[in-house]
């Protein structure tokens, strides 16, 4: 994704669909065991969210075993 | 939500309400009797006026003074004519009628219950137009007022309580609960004196110099607690804006 594509002036990408195709797991299993809406997850996935809050960061890297680095990048 | 069927109810409510002013506005212009005017009780408005009897303002509005603040238009214009009223009362000619809450004053005035009265001289079409058009006016403001207020409760039942056209419309609000009466005022003194001045003219009453009319006060107090409603809001939109795409 080029960062034209991104919204609201920033180049934070999410790499959560890599992430879970690593693992084999599926967004509404990410979303149960995290405990965010799928909705919200999406959102997230498909990098139109416009903040995200730490409780809801240590819960993805919780579940998929990995840091905030792996989830999150920014594109240069 | 348990608060829906509320929140539901208090919107149909308003709409109801914005409706209601309307229809009684345009019911009663049309459809309302015109008691003392000269006619027999019940005869339609828009005969009594098509007769060329259309009084001043009381029995134009009179039915929907509780529902639109035409209410002021006639009480000041009843308390400005009040002197001219007692003064053509005290006159030898002027009989009482008996057994009647009715008196019947010089020059086609009728006295009802003591302080309501109607005058049934023609006023013209311009001063009739000029009435009705600030009737209508007030109606149409109680109306978008009212319909409004249901718009926001309708965003709040979506769950969207703090949202920009929720803060436009209570600016809007806002706005003409001060400004309205105020405006109000001015245009009935500007209307209500050329009516009393012509009414004169043609030696119609012996008229007060003068009288004092004031805005209404609950209304305008209702308007500046919506201002600072509208600043909460404001503040809140800003905050919802804040956490729009909050994961």
């Amino acid at each position: 994704m080029s960062p034209a594509d991104l919204e609201d002036g920033h180049r934070i990408v999410c790499h959560l669909d890599e992430l879970l195709e690593a693992r084999g797991m599926t967004l509404t299993e990410l979303a149960e065991r995290v405990g965010v809406s799928i909705v919200n997850l999406s959102i997230l996935k498909n990098n139109r969210a416009k903040a995200v809050r730490f409780s809801t960061l240590t819960a993805i890297c919780d579940v998929l075993d990995c840091q905030p680095g792996d989830v999150l990048s920014m594109a240069r | 939500m348990r608060s829906e069927p509320i929140l539901r109810l208090a919107e149909l409510a308003s709409r109801v309400v914005a409706l209601a002013g309307l229809v009684t506005l345009c019911g009663y212009a049309v459809f309302g009797a015109g008691a003392g005017t000269g006619l027999p009780n019940g005869t339609p408005n828009w005969v009594w006026q098509g007769l060329g009897r259309a009084p001043l303002v009381e029995d134009l509005f009179e039915p929907t003074a509780s529902v639109v603040p035409a209410d002021r238009q006639v009480s000041d214009l009843v308390f400005a004519l009040d002197k001219a009223v007692a003064t053509s009362m005290l006159d030898p000619g002027v009989e009482q009628d008996p057994g009647a809450d009715s008196y019947q004053g010089a020059e086609g005035v009728n006295v009802r219950n003591g302080y309501r009265f109607t005058a049934s001289f023609d006023v013209g079409w311009g001063a009739r137009v000029a009435i009705a058009s600030l009737g209508a006016l007030g109606a149409i403001g109680f109306a978008a007022f009212w319909w409004m207020l249901a718009g926001i409760i309708r965003e709040a039942r979506r769950g969207a309580v703090f949202t920009r056209r929720g803060v436009q419309r209570l600016v809007v609000m806002r706005g003409g609960l001060i400004v309205g009466p105020t405006g109000w005022v001015v245009a009935n003194r500007v209307i209500d004196g050329r009516l009393l001045a012509e009414s004169r003219a043609a030696g119609k009453f012996e008229l007060a110099e003068s009288w004092v009319e004031v805005p209404n006060y609950t209304t305008i107090t209702l308007g500046l607690v919506l201002l600072a409603l509208a600043v909460v809001w404001r503040r809140g939109s800003q905050l919802e804006e804040d956490v729009e795409g909050l994961v």
